[in-house]
């Protein structure tokens, strides 16, 4: 069975994006703090629209905010 | 705005456990303490006091933050509202399959009131596995 994980540069991209916090990221997805916060845990897998919409804040492709691993 | 969610989902689960441990004291103070009829009425005005303090708080929320500021449940709540439903469900048809079990079998015995307080114990316990594998899912995360 492969174990799959999903790894995300939230975190870093927040901070190349002039520091953004938390908070503004939530406003601006809208949705609230605890689900940036584990977003950015990896506690939370987001929906694939949530993940384009991330992706779009920070105008970078998918594969930039979102890694896919897998391993056997 | 935005509703904290798992905050109030731990107070929802110190209510439903102190509701559940003042239900098992009357239970086995009394076992004829359900004839009384005083339980039945503290359950369903407890039960009728959730409903209208839900309602209450969303009235508030429609009344008092701005359309576009409302944001009750985002993606994540909904998921683990759901996840958690589905555990209740599960528990609750455990539990009255049980319960039926136990009256195929002890219906001569045992007294109706004994089924039907089996009945509102399942009722809480559901409402506890909801309410804790919400609190669980928040705190773990959920994938």
């Amino acid at each position: 069975m492969k174990n799959v994980s999903i790894t995300n540069n939230i975190r870093k991209l927040r901070f190349n994006s002039s520091e953004m916090t938390q908070q503004e990221l939530a406003n601006k997805l809208n949705v609230s703090r605890q689900t940036v916060i584990a977003i950015e845990g990896g506690k939370y897998s987001p929906t694939l629209e949530l993940a384009f919409r991330i992706a779009e804040v920070f105008n970078v492709p998918l594969e930039e905010v979102f890694q896919f691993h897998a391993s056997s | 705005m935005h509703v904290n969610r798992e905050r109030f989902t731990k107070g929802n689960l110190a209510f439903s456990l102190a509701f559940f441990v003042s239900f098992l004291y009357e239970i086995f103070k009394s076992p004829d303490f359900i004839n009384s009829y005083i339980f039945t009425l503290i359950y369903f005005l407890g039960v009728l006091g959730y409903i209208v303090g839900t309602v209450t708080q969303l009235l508030t929320l429609h009344f008092t933050a701005r359309p576009k500021d409302i944001n009750v449940d985002d993606e994540r709540d909904k998921f683990i509202v759901s996840k958690s439903y589905r555990n209740a469900h599960i528990s609750t048809i455990v539990l009255v399959n049980v319960i039926i079990i136990c009256f195929i079998f002890y219906n001569k015995t045992l007294q109706p009131a004994f089924f039907f307080n089996l009945l509102l114990g399942t009722l809480l316990i559901s409402h506890i596995v909801l309410v804790s594998t919400r609190v669980f899912y928040y705190k773990r995360g959920i994938q």
